[in-house]
């Protein structure tokens, strides 16, 4: 084994990724080889110099590399919901198209049936709008689509039939 | 956003404004016909809104002493039978005018109380018509051509008389 190949085994066997068989091989070597013993001590001083190193560093700030990621984040929700705001929005107006068609073609045959009349209301078949009789008695005999027959007695005349109840005001 | 990306939303944006192009016109259209349906109507009555109203005005008298039934008033004596006790029915006046709206007609009666009838407003469904007897009633009517207006009960001695109100 050359020596360039038992460094690579030797530090992989620190790692524990070695099988049982290579490990087995570089544990005989290391009992059998003092150099291989300084190699493995010369390794694990170089380990333990690294995690020196990387205690004394400071501790990287994780809010700080959170908030660095805030903006950003924010950006692309803020691209997403745009999108689903405009492909919902297409899809809207897709709906709203039909739902569109079909009411306008039904306001169509309304406005062709019925024309600007469809909204007029009926006007009552009677003719009385107003009526004020200056405090003297008063009866609406007759308001319908025929005729309008109002009767204003001096005296409360001989009503025979189909008369209504005296009344000052009728709209 | 990727210009892809980009891209793919101004086509799908695209595609649906031509989606909702021609929905968008015809419900526009449509608008339009509702709004200028009433104004064409009103355009149109107010094009067919006469500028005289032919109004004819007949005094009646009932009277519980008998007489000879008059043609000219026959409609109006079906019409009071059965409502009014009288034994006889005359034409006393008649006049008819074109009169434009709100023109006041002012005429007197056999009692000596003055009339006044001014048209507010006449359309196809009729005519609006403001009138005032001195000392009696007033009111607004509605009066439809072939629908009298017919107001009595106004003592002249031992009889009655009758205003009617036609609109021709």
């Amino acid at each position: 084994m050359s020596r360039e190949r038992f460094e690579r085994e030797l530090e992989a066997w620190r790692d524990g990724e070695l099988s049982w068989l290579a490990r087995w091989r570089v544990e005989r070597r290391l009992r059998r080889d003092p150099e291989a013993k300084r190699r493995l001590a010369a390794l694990d001083a170089a380990g333990r110099l690294l995690r020196e190193i990387d205690a004394d560093a400071p501790a990287p700030d994780v809010w700080d590399a959170v908030r660095l990621r805030l903006p950003a984040l924010d950006a692309r929700r803020a691209e997403a919901e745009a999108a689903t705001r405009r492909a919902g929005l297409a899809r809207g107006l897709r709906w709203s198209a039909a739902g569109g068609v079909a009411a306008a073609a039904a306001a169509l045959a309304l406005v062709l049936r019925f024309g600007g009349e469809a909204a007029a209301p009926e006007p009552p078949p009677g003719a009385v709008r107003w009526l004020d009789a200056r405090g003297l008695p008063m009866m609406v005999l007759r308001d319908d689509a025929e005729a309008t027959i109002i009767w204003v007695p001096e005296q409360a005349p001989a009503v025979r039939s189909g008369a209504t109840e005296a009344r000052h005001d009728v709209v | 956003m990727t210009s892809c990306e980009a891209r793919r939303f101004a086509r799908k944006r695209l595609r649906a404004l031509v989606c909702a192009a021609p929905a968008a016109a015809l419900a526009l259209l449509v608008v339009g016909l509702s709004a200028a349906g009433p104004r064409a109507a009103r355009a149109d009555d107010a094009a067919e809104a006469p500028a005289e109203v032919p109004l004819e005005i007949m005094v009646l008298r009932v009277s519980d002493e008998p007489g000879e039934p008059d043609p000219r008033a026959e409609r109006v004596d079906r019409l009071l039978r059965g409502q009014i006790a009288y034994r006889s029915l005359e034409v006393v006046e008649s006049q008819e005018r074109e009169l434009p709206l709100d023109d006041v007609w002012t005429f007197e009666l056999p009692t000596g109380q003055s009339v006044l009838v001014r048209p507010i407003e006449a359309d196809e469904s009729g005519t609006l018509l403001a009138l005032d007897v001195e000392g009696g009633l007033q009111g607004d009517f509605r009066v439809r051509p072939g629908q009298p207006l017919i107001l009595g009960g106004l003592r002249q001695g031992e009889d009655k008389l009758v205003l009617v109100v036609h609109c021709r």
